[in-house]
């Protein structure tokens, strides 16, 4: 199982794709951290791959 | 080296407690359990530290916490969101780690000798990853590890029904990069979760060295109401206790007791330690505060008999009963019911409370 994250360009705060894919655009978690960011700013293949096997990102 | 620390988590085990915050953030003789983990780091020299985080009680953390700096480490965040398993939450570190050593700690963790020894043996030797472990009364509830007659590790088993050992993997552990290409192979297990035991099963089967370290003292998992009272009666047997606050004449107070500087203990009031008082509290006159017992920030006890318990803070307690072996959430009010009509406990509860009456 593939493990999808992003990493802020800012402040190098980590966010999983799970959580990208649920918000599709947020604010940067990180403390003080007001970059936006998407769900499009992963890699295509890495965006294609989530959805394809979204089940496997859910909770059971 | 760097650390993570799990700070993920639904804390179920200890609602109603953890509907309003998360369960790193209780705290066992005042301190939040996740400052326990952090200050251990600390004292291995890793300044570095990524917090990741489940989804919910993020901004709690984040506040408390913020980029470590009141801490003297610095802290990143990691938004694991989902809880898709201990090795979801340490492949989603993977930038953070950025190829170097790494610790990974439990953030619901307390041990009483910190992880020094574990962390220098992996530092002076070569190895896959080192792994805290301790003989458990309960280990179907745990990752189990099969040793040899030499001690070498054999095989992990998460959660076994019917465990060979009780050797648990205790929540600490120490990593090189190599567990990243293990994660990459993992597949959810039957509970969905990618496991770190499997993980490290299959460092062990790429023919890596596994340190084992048996921790002697005692180790906390705060997974439940009667965990934390047990790990403050632990830590506050074990922590220097300092009075720093107010005694006035005619209070009682006997063995070691913390008392914060704001603090105040009234003429009438009985205080046997170990006790831990945190700032702005009063102990006015009638009240006792009994052993092991932990009282939070901005609180009031009066008239009532408390030992054993933890009072996380903002709290008023004048009822005149006996409260023991209790864990008090924020913002509580006791009062006592005498003189009410009709007789009887008054009570509003929040939900999956627990209540001995």
């Amino acid at each position: 199982m593939r493990i999808i994250t992003h990493t802020c360009s800012n402040c190098k705060t980590v966010i999983a794709g799970n959580v990208l894919e649920a918000k599709r655009v947020m604010e940067c978690p990180g403390v003080e951290c007001e970059t936006v960011i998407r769900f499009d700013d992963l890699q295509v293949e890495d965006k294609e791959y989530f959805i394809k096997n979204k089940q496997d990102y859910e909770i059971n | 080296m760097k650390a993570i620390i799990l700070a993920g988590g639904t804390g179920s085990r200890l609602r109603p407690i953890t509907h309003t915050g998360p369960k790193q953030l209780i705290p066992v003789a005042n301190k939040p359990v996740l400052e326990y983990a952090i200050e251990d780091l600390k004292n291995v020299e890793i300044r570095e530290i990524g917090i990741v985080l489940g989804n919910s009680g993020c901004d709690e953390i984040q506040n408390l916490i913020g980029n470590g700096e009141e801490y003297g480490v610095d802290i990143t965040y990691i938004l694991q969101g989902n809880p898709l398993g201990l090795a979801h939450a340490v492949g989603c570190a993977r930038d953070f780690v950025d190829g170097e050593d790494f610790v990974m700690y439990l953030g619901d963790n307390i041990l009483k000798t910190g992880i020094c020894d574990l962390v220098e043996s992996f530092r002076n030797n070569t190895y896959g990853a080192g792994i805290a472990i301790q003989k458990v009364e309960n280990p179907h509830r745990f990752g189990i590890v099969e040793v040899d007659s030499d001690g070498n590790i054999i095989e992990l088993i998460e959660k076994p029904s019917d465990p060979a050992t009780n050797l648990a993997l205790i929540g600490i552990y120490v990593f090189s990069p190599v567990v990243f290409d293990a994660i990459d192979r993992l597949e959810p297990s039957s509970r969905g979760e990618l496991e770190i035991t499997d993980a490290i099963q299959y460092i062990l089967d790429d023919g890596y060295k596994i340190d084992t370290h048996i921790v002697t003292g005692w180790w906390k998992d705060t997974g439940k109401p009667e965990d934390i009272l047990e790990a403050n009666r632990l830590i506050l047997d074990d922590k220097n206790l300092e009075i720093n606050g107010h005694i006035e004449d005619g209070a009682e107070t006997y063995g070691r007791i913390e008392l914060a500087d704001s603090s105040i203990i009234e003429g009438g009031a009985v205080v046997r330690g170990p006790v831990s008082i945190a700032k702005h509290t009063t102990i006015k006159a009638g009240a006792y505060v009994g052993p092991y017992t932990s009282i939070g920030p901005n609180s009031v006890l009066r008239n009532t008999h408390i030992e054993n318990s933890v009072v996380i803070g903002d709290s008023t307690i004048t009822a005149s009963g006996r409260i023991v072996d209790s864990l008090i959430g924020r913002h509580t009010n006791i009062k006592s019911s005498t003189n009410h009509l009709p007789e009887g406990r008054r009570l509003i509860v929040g939900e999956r409370s627990h209540l001995k009456l």
